[in-house]
């Protein structure tokens, strides 16, 4: 990161929003994690039925939260395209280590709990307020470190990226073809803005920091608000025996893959790091097909990116969202006595999709098959409904692909 | 031969192996099953649900579901209450009795049985009352919905 | 003469809550008297629910005290006293803490330019009601207040759909993005967009909604809990009782449990008196007895319960015409099942509709509608219970194959339905009936019957839907009887606004002809009803009527605009 206060390059600026783009879809995982270990069914025990309410409440709200991360991700690289840049999909594999961005808390897969919620507060906390007397007393009612409270915001982040925009003359900075930027009606977030110029920049930077943060009158319809409230509704959810959330791993590893950084743990039970390593596969392909759709002028395109965008947001809700609960059911293996198993995002050396169209088309359909045959193989296991869900819905997009 | 009754814990064990069967559904909740023996013990249902466990033990073990079929649902006597079972089961309901044909009265047990409902996963949706999900997931197709018989 | 309030509102659903609300944050003493209660806590509402059969509208507010003595169509299914010769009236509502907004879907579409000028826009021929008249107000002068209304409830809509529908432009976006079509819708949409009927263009459009979208009002998006109604289990729905706690917040009082009994005129025919009786358990602390006074009196206690009052106090009446011009639209249910899965008791249970029916010359002859997609399949014929009993029952089928059968029966299923205008019609009123409740106030009697006009636009509806059917691959749908209906639950028009004091109610500010201090909100001042669902109407209409009363009574006068 550029340790300039003010950002005059395009170079700068493109590196920052390639650094936005890892802090958004880093975050975007980690409440995704906390969102699958929250439990769904009576049946898992550690609830009664008005908990479960509350129960699913969380869930759907840090869903929520998650998909405006998500939303965010794509305002990044609407920037980005805009400007002359590729959409950045990587990231560093969890657990992130805490000083690698301005944000000095650490980005890791965990789940559900007072922990996870401190962290989440302190991703989006406000950039100009200094940490309330309130906040720290909710942490210390929720038996969390209240004294050593350090965050640098993202929207310290943002702050810069905006002041690029903001500095470097609109003409020389614009020079992305219109085409290019993505809109609703391809990626179904409503609040997808094309960007075009200076104007529609801010404007989007300020749709990101607005969400996350607030505003300075209204901190709690944002995402900060949000999870404060979540963390007090915990702290006050009173019932012996309450036990929201599946006992998943922090930090897993997929089992067959090793490249990942030091402090992963690889899953031991075989089948859920199978189960594991086929969740982080359809999750590549599903970056590498968005990035693509992003990347490319749609200009005589249209139909495949329709295609593109429609298959790999298909493959969120019903391939990625139960292969990723279910994995939270079945057990990590005899090394993590009482814990489940868990999804680690792992992003591994993959091979990138050709700007050809109907070649990035037949590589993805090829791959897709090639997955597809995995699940098949699964399939014949023991296995949660939901895993089992998800590898059926994973053979029938790949037939109709 | 006059059988003897069964115990509390055999009866128990038998309704959970044919619930199985009669719902498709191999993991059934004991102490859900408890409460739905319960509830047909203590409904007009009760002598009937006496005959519907004592045919299907004498089926033998892991009967074929056929002969279950065969042999209990093809029974006019005992087929509303191996209908009751399986309400139970999909939806905590049991049907009034005193239903008219056509049409269907529901009556309910607890909270905790009406949000244990598994009929709804079935058609790829949720109890309703309880969230289904995440803002918007009504967009596209169900996350749970089921895949073909015999996958 | 000093007066206990500034401001007594009677009833505390949305009208009367956003007009305290509005008056109190101006800080008018305020006095919110409300006939029911509240419930303890949603979870219990939501318990309730669960274990109730059928899952009626009341099922989450079953409270013995309140039903008892505050008693309502929803709670007592005589309540209405119907005369001789008529059906039931169809629509229900609430009497309690927020009103029958507790139980609404949510839908707030506006009212288009024409409704507010039926008489100028399609009178004059041979089939056209003689009660159709025109608003004294126009769509364009309750525009800003249609968007204050949005603000206030958080309604989510689709910017880019809803423009500029028949001649009815949006100053303002939407506080939110649409709440997001269903599966089902989207697949329709495919079907149906751009094919034609009766020279008229199916075009699906999201519907717009006080439900979150986005976090919004310290409440949460819709996580589809699909129970909207008889009630949202997290808050994501709007409802009259965030208002009412906002009144509360700035300093309004609330009495709950109080049944207003009559007000009383000034020789002066200003009305200052109240009269109420209370029952049960309440915390007497800070309340006075009856009768309790104020400068400015509103009613706001629905089209129903509004003439009652007025009736029994034998006030408002010079024109005679109190209670009369009662409408609810004709809704209907059409049932059927498309060629497609299309996934059903999913997300709220109606996210689209079609528009295109609800104007147009045809209105000379025969009543609009709106019409709307639903994605609660048959839940209300009885799905998937009834096809559960026969699928066990009668197809003899268990296991698996019980599965197979019952998803391969389910997810095609599709209810459609439409909600039809009602034409304004003098014969069609509330009156009092010589039954008393069990605090010995007298009862309403209704009378209603759906005019020629309206049954006509029922009929044109039903061939819509049949037609809709056919394209989406059903050649039988279950029509119901003919000229059948429903209740909406719009319970409009029996105390109507208009300039002429011999002929309407209220004036164009709410303000009765008849006493200058005397306001009626809510859906009674609609002078026609036009086809959409009519509570961000008369949500407009009380911040509008609010604001008026404040710069009457000298408040500060800038209008309280949502940042």
């Amino acid at each position: 990161m550029s340790d300039s206060k003010t950002i005059d390059t395009r170079s700068d600026l493109l590196k920052l929003l390639c650094e936005a783009a890892e802090l958004e879809h880093g975050i975007a995982c980690s409440y995704l994690y906390a969102g699958f270990s929250l439990k769904r069914d009576l049946a898992e025990g550690g609830m009664t039925w008005e908990q479960q309410q509350t129960v699913r409440r969380w869930a759907s709200q840090i869903y929520f939260i998650a998909s405006q991360e998500m939303l965010h991700l794509a305002l990044v690289w609407n920037m980005t395209t805009a400007i002359g840049g590729t959409p950045y999909y990587l990231r560093p594999n969890f657990p992130q280590p805490s000083r690698y961005y301005p944000l000095n808390v650490p980005i890791e897969l965990e789940p559900f709990g007072p922990k996870s919620l401190r962290r989440f507060i302190l991703y989006e906390h406000p950039e100009k307020v200094a940490p309330h007397r309130k906040l720290k007393s909710l942490f210390a009612l929720a038996g969390e470190d209240a004294e050593k409270i350090e965050f640098g915001s993202v929207g310290e982040l943002y702050g810069l990226i905006r002041s690029g925009f903001s500095n470097i003359p609109e003409k020389d900075l614009f020079i992305g073809s219109r085409t290019q930027q993505m809109t609703s009606e391809l990626v179904h977030f409503p609040d997808l803005v094309k960007v075009i110029d200076r104007a529609s920049a801010i404007a989007a930077i300020d749709e990101i920091t607005h969400q996350g943060e607030g505003i300075a009158h209204d901190r709690d319809n944002s995402h900060f608000g949000a999870f404060v409230a979540m963390l007090k509704d915990l702290v006050h959810t009173k019932g012996h025996g309450f036990s929201p959330a599946r006992p998943a791993m922090r930090n897993p590893a997929a089992r067959v893959d090793t490249s990942y950084g030091g402090k992963a743990k690889a899953i031991e039970n075989p089948i859920a790091g199978e189960i594991a390593g086929l969740f982080d596969s359809v999750y590549s392909l599903m970056l590498r097909m968005l990035a693509w759709s992003f990347e490319f002028d749609s200009a005589g395109v249209e139909d495949q990116l329709q295609r593109f965008c429609a298959v790999a947001i298909d493959l969120m809700p019903r391939v990625l969202l139960p292969l990723g609960e279910g994995l939270m059911l079945m057990p990590a293996g005899p090394k993590y006595p009482g814990k489940t198993a868990g999804p680690g995002f792992g992003l591994t050396r993959h091979v990138m999709l050709p700007p050809d169209a109907k070649n990035a088309r037949t590589l993805c359909h090829e791959r897709l098959q090639e997955l597809a045959s995995l699940a098949a193989i699964l399939l014949k296991e023991q296995l949660p409904d939901s895993v089992r869900n998800g590898c059926r819905h994973l053979q029938v997009i790949a037939n109709t692909f | 031969m006059v059988r003897r009754p069964l115990s509390q814990q055999e009866a128990l064990t038998t309704f959970l192996e044919l619930s199985r069967i009669l719902t498709g559904v191999d993991r059934l909740e004991a102490d859900l099953g408890r409460q739905y023996l319960d509830r047909l013990n203590n409904s007009t249902f009760a002598s009937s649900l006496q005959q519907v466990l004592e045919h299907f033990r004498s089926l033998g073990k892991r009967p074929d579901p056929d002969k279950v079929k065969q042999h209990i649902l093809g029974d006019d006597a005992l087929r509303p209450t191996i209908c009751q079972i399986i309400l139970l089961w999909y939806t905590s309901g049991m049907q009034d009795p005193s239903d008219p044909a056509g049409s269907v009265t529901i009556h309910y047990g607890t909270q905790e049985e009406y949000f244990s409902g598994l009929g709804w996963r079935l058609i790829g949706a949720h109890v309703p009352g309880l969230s289904g999900g995440y803002f918007g997931h009504w967009r596209y197709r169900p996350d749970n919905e089921p895949g073909e018989a015999g996958d | 003469m000093k007066r206990d309030f500034d401001v007594i509102v009677i009833g505390s659903g949305v009208a009367g809550a956003m007009a305290a609300y509005r008056l109190a944050k101006l800080k008018a003493h305020v006095l919110i008297l409300e006939a029911g209660n509240h419930n303890p806590s949603r979870a219990e509402m939501v318990g309730a629910y669960a274990t109730a059969f059928p899952k009626s509208l009341h099922t989450p507010y079953v409270q013995i005290e309140s039903d008892t003595n505050a008693p309502s169509p929803d709670s007592s299914p005589n309540y209405y006293d119907t005369p001789e010769g008529f059906v039931k009236f169809r629509s229900t509502y609430e009497r309690r803490t927020g009103g029958a907004t507790w139980h609404w879907l949510g839908h707030t579409p506006r009212m288009l330019h024409s409704d507010f000028k039926m008489k100028s826009a399609y009178g004059g021929g041979p089939n056209f009601p003689d009660g159709f008249v025109d608003w004294p107000i126009s769509y364009d002068d309750l525009e800003p207040w249609y968007c204050e209304a949005e603000a206030e409830m958080g309604v989510a809509g689709s910017d880019a759909e809803w423009q500029n529908l028949f001649n009815s432009p949006r100053s303002k976006p939407f506080p939110m993005s649409m709440i997001w079509p269903s599966y089902s819708d989207r697949w329709i949409a495919e079907q149906l967009d751009g094919k034609e009927f009766e020279g008229l263009t199916y075009r699906v459009h999201s519907t717009p909604s006080a439900r979150n979208s986005s976090l919004y009002d310290n409440r949460p998006p819709c996580a589809g809990n699909s129970i909207c109604v008889p009630l949202c289990p997290i808050g994501a729905k709007y409802d009259g009782a965030v208002h009412v706690a906002k009144a509360v917040e700035n300093g309004a009082v609330l009495w709950e449990q109080a049944v207003v009994t009559r007000l009383e005129k000034d020789k002066d025919a200003s009305v200052h008196r109240v009269e109420f009786v209370t029952y049960g358990d309440i915390n007497r602390k800070n309340r006075t007895a009856s009768p309790v006074t104020a400068e400015v009196v509103i009613i706001a206690a629905n089209a129903i319960e509004t003439p009652k009052l007025l009736l029994i106090s034998e006030l408002a009446d010079k024109s005679g015409k109190v209670g009369f011009y009662l409408m609810d639209h004709l809704s209907k249910s059409t049932f059927g099942k498309a060629s497609e899965p299309l996934f059903p008791f999913r997300g709220p249970p109606s996210t689209s509709g079609i528009e295109s029916f609800r104007d147009g010359e045809f209105r000379r002859e025969y009543a609009g509608f709106r019409l709307s997609l639903n994605n609660d399949g048959w839940g209300r014929k009885g799905s998937p219970y009834a096809d559960i009993v026969d699928l066990v029952t009668n197809e003899r089928r268990i296991g698996t194959d019980l599965q197979q059968a019952l998803f391969d029966r389910v997810v095609r299923q599709l209810r459609l339905s439409c909600s039809v205008e009602v034409a304004p019609d003098s014969a069609n009123r509330v009156e009092l009936s010589s039954m008393k409740d069990a605090l010995g106030i007298l009862r309403p009697k209704v009378t209603f019957a759906a005019p020629q006009y309206s049954l006509k636009g029922l009929a044109h509806a039903t061939s819509t839907m049949k037609n809709m059917f056919e394209i989406l691959g059903e050649k039988n749908p279950d029509l119901g009887q003919e000229g059948a209906f429903d209740g909406a639950g719009h319970i409009m028009g029996t105390c109507r606004m208009g300039d002429d004091a011999t002929t309407s109610v209220v004036d164009a500010d709410c303000c009765s002809h008849d006493h200058h201090n005397l306001f009626i909100l809510g859906s009674a001042v609609f002078p026609t009803c036009g086809s959409p669902n009519p509570t961000l109407t008369l949500a407009a209409l009380a911040l509008r009527g609010a604001d008026h009363i404040a710069r009457r009574m000298g408040l500060k006068t800038a209008q309280v605009v949502q940042e």
